[in-house]
């Protein structure tokens, strides 16, 4: 085993994704293509839903590293997108089982994350309470991850890049008209 | 990680560390040190429970916190607990652990009630010629040497108490009183250990000189400790989705050091005789209690001696200290502590009454039923004359919550298992259950010609033997125990009561709670206070209170000085005269 643990663990995961669906797939399953015992996924994971929920985490925080910002939330999104493109059968799969509640809400906090850092950057140090920033990035939130719902169901044929395009022309501007509405004094600066 | 006081921090509740859903942590060890920074994972942190992985070589949590009860053996507790109301980390911790025994309330609420309705104090410390009350008065019988002696080691700078004894700063005026009659049995201090040790005591309860005499200072739980405090914070981690692995034996932990950084790369265990091993990122952490003082324990039974066991076995928690401390010299000094068995082991025994018979000699010394469910001795009576030194102690009773109605549990401990008993003529760690309780029978004073016959069938006694058990306060300098983070450790941590953390002191529960919260809080980097060591020793009245209670409540006015003293001091008190100082003295009565 070359790779460390986890990594390879989630690595065949998504090598055993690729033969049958995630319910039928047992610890035992895992650790004879990751060459372990089967103990020793026990010394990482809970079980395989936890090895799911790891992999996710990794995978989105690779996919927004560095891209959290006003002039770069568009990258940030295509490369959720991407991330999620690149582990297609690892995620249709996922989506089709049990776990697909565990997908969605991970993806819901993810662009929330996302969606909050844009506002809170726009805001500065406008007076908008922080109880109506978090509201407006869950608004987005619910927009933006049933775009990326409906683009999986849709097995992912359209082109993330016009998604994100389009859905950027939309939203110019948007975040300072909402943050503007919100404002409960004088602002600081005026955009 | 930074030290506060106060309710301004003691409330408050930190902020999610980033990134913390894509940290694990590792534990070794499942004794009070893991459990706590396991919770401390949890709840400060907010590391997802299930990331959260202890490894213990047992089949059961605890550690050193222990309820036995083993079949055909019988019941059997390693020690019972006192404790301090200013154990600030660990009610810090227990305010947040649910009760097992009551819905809706924490382990402190259950604690904090238990021991306001029924407060711990003893009606005889100590007794002599086979039961009688030794009628200490509650004093310290210090003399006015005596009394300095004291002060100077208190005034002492750490560094000019590097490897130093007790022996080597005290004599009989110390060593001959009420006063190291007390101490060295409550705490279970032997007079060729640590001075560094015993001056951090000194300092870290001077607010309770007042309350050592008659115990007034202490608290207890109401059942042993592995039902009282074990249980609840191992139902509230199981709940958190925390991964508990028994039957793991960690055999070493493997570090990349350079350029001043430390990591720990692998760690290397035995499973069923298995090797195995578990590598590591900088995003798993790992927190290790170095050492263990009830290590190589040895149980008897009622017929059975426990003999004793002081080698250092491969797999053990000195022999990997070992291993670790060989990789780096922050790492500390394991053979400080662990290679003098013959000065740090104690025998213990859990005595099980199993009828009325030996009752009455019990109330006769206590002064209480030890039936009613409240508090019976109010911690230890000491056998002041016996040659084990023998210390006792009944807790309420019931000690396990599934006890028989009617039985007493009784826990007794003696300091030198080498020397033969007054009445079993044999060493303690050569004697069986049955004759250690002969030996206890004997100084309670029961009729010699019915000793035998109630230690046979009025009661079933169970030693253990500790060769380690005090092995925290062997002679030390600074070094010896590695602090609780090292410096340029990335991912690992120290915990328990071989890891270094400024003025708190070793041989307590809190130690190894506190080492806990400032492991989790240092490498999480969880943006909360962690609650001071209490500061009493900084405070000018537990100072005043204590320097006269030292000296049984006598003011300095009266102490016999020579001309010239007494004239300074007359000069002194006139210059305070009409002031606050004069007033803060006379409250205090130092004047
Ligand atoms: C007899 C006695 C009386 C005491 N009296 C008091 C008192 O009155 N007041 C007070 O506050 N404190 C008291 N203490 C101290 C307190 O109980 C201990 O300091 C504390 O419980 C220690 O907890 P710990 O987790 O630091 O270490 P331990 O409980 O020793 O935990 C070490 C754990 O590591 C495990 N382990 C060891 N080696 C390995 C390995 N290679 N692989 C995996 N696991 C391993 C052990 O099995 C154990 O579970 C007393 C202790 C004893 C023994």
């Amino acid at each position: 085993m070359s790779q460390i643990t986890k990594r390879a663990l989630e690595a065949s995961l998504k090598n055993m994704l690729l033969q049958k669906p995630l319910d039928k797939i047992t610890i035992n399953d895992i650790a004879k293509d990751c060459g372990i015992n089967r103990m020793t996924f026990y010394y990482h994971f809970k079980d395989i839903y936890d090895l799911v929920e790891w992999s996710c985490a990794e995978d989105a925080a690779k996919a927004l590293a560095g891209n959290k910002t006003y002039d770069t939330w568009q990258q940030g999104f295509l490369q959720i997108f991407e991330a999620v493109k690149d582990n297609k059968p690892f995620i249709m799969n996922v989506h089709h089982s049990v776990s697909r509640e565990q997908v969605e809400r991970y993806l819901y906090e993810v662009t929330y994350g996302l969606l909050l850092n844009v506002v809170n950057e726009e805001a500065a140090d406008d007076p908008v309470s922080e109880e109506d920033k978090s509201f407006i990035a869950h608004f987005y939130k619910y927009a933006f991850v049933g775009l990326m719902l409906d683009w999986i169901r849709g097995d992912m044929k359209e082109d993330p890049k016009e998604i994100v395009n389009r859905l950027s022309l939309l939203m110019q501007g948007n975040f300072s008209r909402a943050l503007k509405a919100y404002c409960t004094g004088e602002p600081k600066q005026i955009r | 990680m930074y030290y506060s006081s106060g309710n301004y921090e003691a409330f408050a509740r930190p902020e999610k560390p980033e990134g913390i859903e894509h940290k694990s942590a590792y534990l070794i060890g499942s004794g009070l040190a893991s459990l706590s920074a396991a919770c401390f994972l949890v709840r400060d942190a907010q590391m997802p429970g299930s990331h959260v992985h202890v490894l213990e070589r047992d089949s059961r949590p605890g550690g050193a916190l222990d309820g036995d009860q083993i079949t055909n053996v019988g019941y059997v507790m390693r020690g019972g607990r006192e404790m301090d109301n200013h154990f600030e980390c660990m009610w810090d911790l227990f305010r947040s652990i649910p009760s097992i025994e009551t819905d809706g309330v924490s382990v402190l609420d259950e604690y904090y009630w238990l021991n306001k309705s029924d407060p711990n104090y003893s009606l005889c410390r100590a007794t002599q010629n086979r039961g009688e009350d030794a009628q200490t008065g509650n004093k310290f019988g210090l003399s006015d040497k005596g009394s300095m002696e004291i002060m100077k080691l208190f005034m002492t700078p750490d560094e000019q108490l590097a490897n130093v004894k007790m022996t080597e700063l005290f004599d009989e005026e110390v060593f001959n009183t009420n006063f190291w009659m007390y101490w060295r049995t409550m705490f279970a201090f032997k007079d060729d250990q640590s001075a560094l040790e015993m001056k951090r005591y000194m300092q870290r309860y001077i607010h309770h000189i007042g309350g050592l005499p008659d115990f007034t200072a202490l608290r207890f739980t109401k059942y042993n400790q592995y039902e009282s405090m074990v249980l609840p914070m191992v139902k509230y981690l199981e709940e958190h989705g925390v991964q508990f692995h028994y039957g793991i034996k960690v055999m070493n932990v493997l570090f990349d050091i350079h350029d001043g950084k430390k990591l720990a790369k692998t760690i290397v265990l035995e499973r069923e005789g298995q090797a195995e091993h578990i590598d590591l990122t900088e995003n798993d952490l790992v927190f290790y209690t170095n050492g263990s003082n009830v290590e190589n324990s040895t149980y008897g039974s009622q017929t059975k001696a426990t003999g004793m066991d002081g080698e250092i076995h491969e797999g053990g928690s000195f022999d990997l200290w070992r291993k670790i401390a060989a990789q780096d010299p922050a790492f500390g000094r394991p053979d400080k502590f662990c290679t003098d068995p013959e000065d740090s082991n104690w025998v213990s025994a859990t005595v099980n009454t199993l009828d009325e018979r030996i009752l009455p000699y019990i109330r006769n010394i206590c002064k209480r039923d030890p039936l009613s469910g409240k508090v019976v001795t109010g911690g230890i009576v000491t056998v002041k004359d016996s040659s084990w030194l023998l210390s006792w102690t009944i807790n309420r009773q019931p000690q396990y919550r599934d006890q028989p109605k009617g039985q007493v549990l009784v826990w007794l401990y003696g300091m030198f298992s080498d020397r033969p008993g007054d009445f079993v003529k044999q060493p303690m760690r050569d004697c069986t259950g049955m004759e250690i309780c002969e030996e206890w029978l004997y100084h309670l004073g029961v009729p010699e010609d019915q000793i035998e016959e109630l230690a046979k069938n009025s009661a079933n006694t169970v030693p253990v033997m500790m060769p380690f058990a005090s092995a925290y306060f062997q002679p030390r300098e600074s070094g010896d125990r590695p602090s609780v983070v090292p410096s340029g450790s990335v991912n690992f941590a120290f915990i328990g009561n071989f890891a270094e953390t400024p003025r708190d002191t070793v041989f307590t529960t809190e130690y190894s709670i506190r080492t806990a919260m400032e492991a989790v809080y240092t490498l999480l980097d969880v943006d909360r206070g962690v609650p001071e060591v209490w500061g009493s020793v900084y405070d000018i009245r537990d100072l005043l209170n204590a320097t006269v209670a030292l000296r049984d409540g006598k003011k300095i006015t009266d102490m016999e000085l020579g001309l010239k003293k007494r004239i300074a001091l007359k000069e002194a008190l006139k210059k305070i005269e009409g002031t606050e100082v004069e007033k803060l003295l006379e409250e205090h009565e130092v004047i």
